[in-house]
């Protein structure tokens, strides 16, 4: 895990001088309800560092993220190592602004396999 | 010539494997469907929203019926095949309201009645069949089988094909 990398980037302990007390998952509060994720991300593309924000619809969090990376991978080859997730909210319908999101924001949605 | 040979290849495709338009059946909300694959395998379910192209979240509440009992999920599509039965519900219905609403429209019973509803049953039937039935079963092929050939070996003697009669039936 990325853990001890961002506590010594941002806090004054190294994995030799810290310990972990605990560990715990934070659930998803409403699975059963989809939402629209926005992900913050800087990742690095062969020339240099890129901000980056995707939206991405699921109802798990932690899925989402997998999937976005999934997806800079598949889009940009932009492997785990290189992509650092800034910040990650859940949006409104209103706020999205990315097509693949948007168009699913439909009451009547209705398509053929 | 060519053209012939597309014309004919059409008909045969269009008869048999593609419905008309209107026979389509659309991933909406509200609409039945069968998981094909999986845990909840030859289950029914209401799609209660769609997460994107290939993901729909999927709620059946458990009630007497053996087609129900799925907790709330999200499925691909993949794994489910969109019936011609459909409720109508808001997005994102609770599962007690979704129940409700079922059981109000007769969604089950529509799917029931169904002739793709009763072979899955059929089918499932016959898999889980006893030892004791599986005899009685195949006693009763032959008994039909023996049967049919007896009649038409006389129906065959009766239009004078006697060889033929005795190639059916050998009494």
């Amino acid at each position: 895990t990325k853990f001890w990398k961002f506590m010594r980037e941002y806090h004054k302990v190294k994995r030799a001088n810290g310990e972990v007390f605990g560990v715990r998952e934070i659930k998803e509060k409403r699975p059963g309800v989809i939402k629209n994720f926005g992900v913050q991300l800087r990742w690095y593309s062969r020339t240099g560092p890129v901000n980056t924000s995707k939206e991405m619809r699921d109802t798990h969090l932690s899925r989402a993220v997998s999937r976005i990376f999934n997806d800079l991978a598949g889009q940009h080859r932009a492997s785990f190592s290189n992509v650092q997730v800034i910040r990650t909210c859940t949006k409104d319908a209103k706020d999205c602004t990315r097509p693949p999101v948007t168009q699913f924001h439909n009451s009547k949605i209705s398509f053929p396999i | 010539l060519k053209l012939q040979f597309l014309y004919f290849i059409d008909i045969t495709l269009t008869n048999h494997i593609m419905p008309s338009t209107n026979e389509w059946r659309f991933i909406e909300i509200g609409r039945l469907v069968l998981i094909t694959r999986g845990k909840y395998e030859n289950k029914v379910a209401t799609v209660i929203d769609v997460v994107d192209q290939n993901r729909i979240l999927i709620d059946s509440p458990a009630s007497e019926s053996a087609w129900t009992g799925v907790p709330r999920h999200v499925a691909t599509l993949q794994d489910v095949e969109a019936t011609p039965v459909a409720t109508t519900i808001q997005r994102g219905l609770r599962a007690g309201k979704l129940a409700k609403a079922v059981k109000e429209q007769n969604t089950l019973g529509k799917w029931e009645e169904l002739k793709w509803a009763k072979k899955i049953q059929h089918r499932e039937a016959r898999a889980n069949i006893n030892d004791f039935d599986r005899f009685c079963l195949d006693k009763a092929r032959r008994t039909r089988a023996f049967t049919l050939r007896k009649k038409l070996a006389e129906k065959l003697t009766k239009a004078g094909k006697k060889e033929k009669a005795a190639k059916v039936f050998k009494a």
